[in-house]
């Protein structure tokens, strides 16, 4: 319990820095990618530490997914060169000693959800898992879930139509 | 343990962001990423919501999970609207060579 209050707060202090860049100081679009990343990831482990494993899941996916397109898509929108990613010496083994320890952390997130001692609100009250959450999508909240299907149809379609659009 | 105000508050704080990031902000990648924000934390209040109800025993284990889908639904259409979102910001950079929204001041391209 006492793992789980400290996840919490450290995932929310780094939820709250993040956003707080991206309206301060998130001019380039390499940078606000970047600071989204940490906030997908960190309300990822929010969600994680409150117990709710299934859409913990989900919201990692997501952000991985989401990350990597915006990376990608904000390297191209940016136009930024390959020289000015050569970074002087100092700076490079600042990015590896952030990078090593970047690591470090999320292996031991790895090793702690493996583990299974995050999250454990069994104790408190019995909340539903992912058999029960299913269960209840494919009953009670059927019609959502049909409405869901069309919506993310029509935005692949949508997706794909502006994606292949030709330049006049 | 950490109680559910907490977590309602947080999500309160995270809404407040990230809509202040899509009212301030020109950038089309900065407005993406507010929304993205705001459907973040919807879900994070929800989560706060039914831990409420949890703890306090009101609720039946059915509509727990009822409103476990419904925060599922709510990434799901979070993940669309990043997808369509950023295809529009796609072709509005081929098209206008600027992430700045204040140059879409017309529906007709």
């Amino acid at each position: 319990m006492m793992l789980e209050a400290v996840a919490f707060y450290a995932f929310a202090g780094l939820a709250m820095v993040s956003s707080g860049f991206l309206l301060a100081e998130g001019r380039t679009p390499l940078s606000a990618s970047i600071a989204l990343a940490v906030f997908g990831f960190s309300v990822a482990g929010l969600i994680q530490a409150l117990g709710a494993d299934l859409l913990a899941i989900l919201q990692w996916m997501l952000s991985l997914a989401s990350v990597g397109v915006l990376f990608v898509a904000s390297l191209t929108v940016s136009g930024l060169a390959e020289e000015e990613f050569n970074l002087p010496p100092a700076s490079r083994v600042m990015v590896k000693l952030l990078g090593v320890v970047a690591a470090v952390c999320l292996g031991g997130a790895l090793a702690w959800v493996v583990g299974g001692t995050f999250g454990d609100l069994a104790g408190e009250a019995a909340l539903p898992g992912s058999q029960a959450v299913a269960f209840s999508l494919y009953t009670a909240s059927a019609s959502p879930l049909h409405l869901l299907g069309l919506l993310l149809l029509a935005v692949l379609v949508g997706s794909v139509v502006l994606a292949k659009q030709r330049l006049d | 343990m950490v109680p559910y105000t907490q977590v309602i508050g947080l999500a309160l704080i995270l809404f407040v962001l990230a809509l202040a990031l899509v009212l301030t902000r020109r950038s089309l990648l900065a407005l993406l990423a507010g929304v993205q924000g705001i459907f973040t934390s919807v879900c994070l209040a929800l989560l706060g919501f039914v831990r409420m109800h949890a703890a306090g025993g009101g609720a039946t284990p059915g509509a727990l999970s009822e409103a476990y889908g419904f925060a599922l639904i709510i990434l799901a259409v979070a993940a669309a609207e990043f997808a369509l979102g950023l295809s529009i910001g796609v072709a509005f950079v081929r098209r206008r060579r600027s992430v700045n929204v204040e140059n879409a001041s017309v529906l007709r391209w």
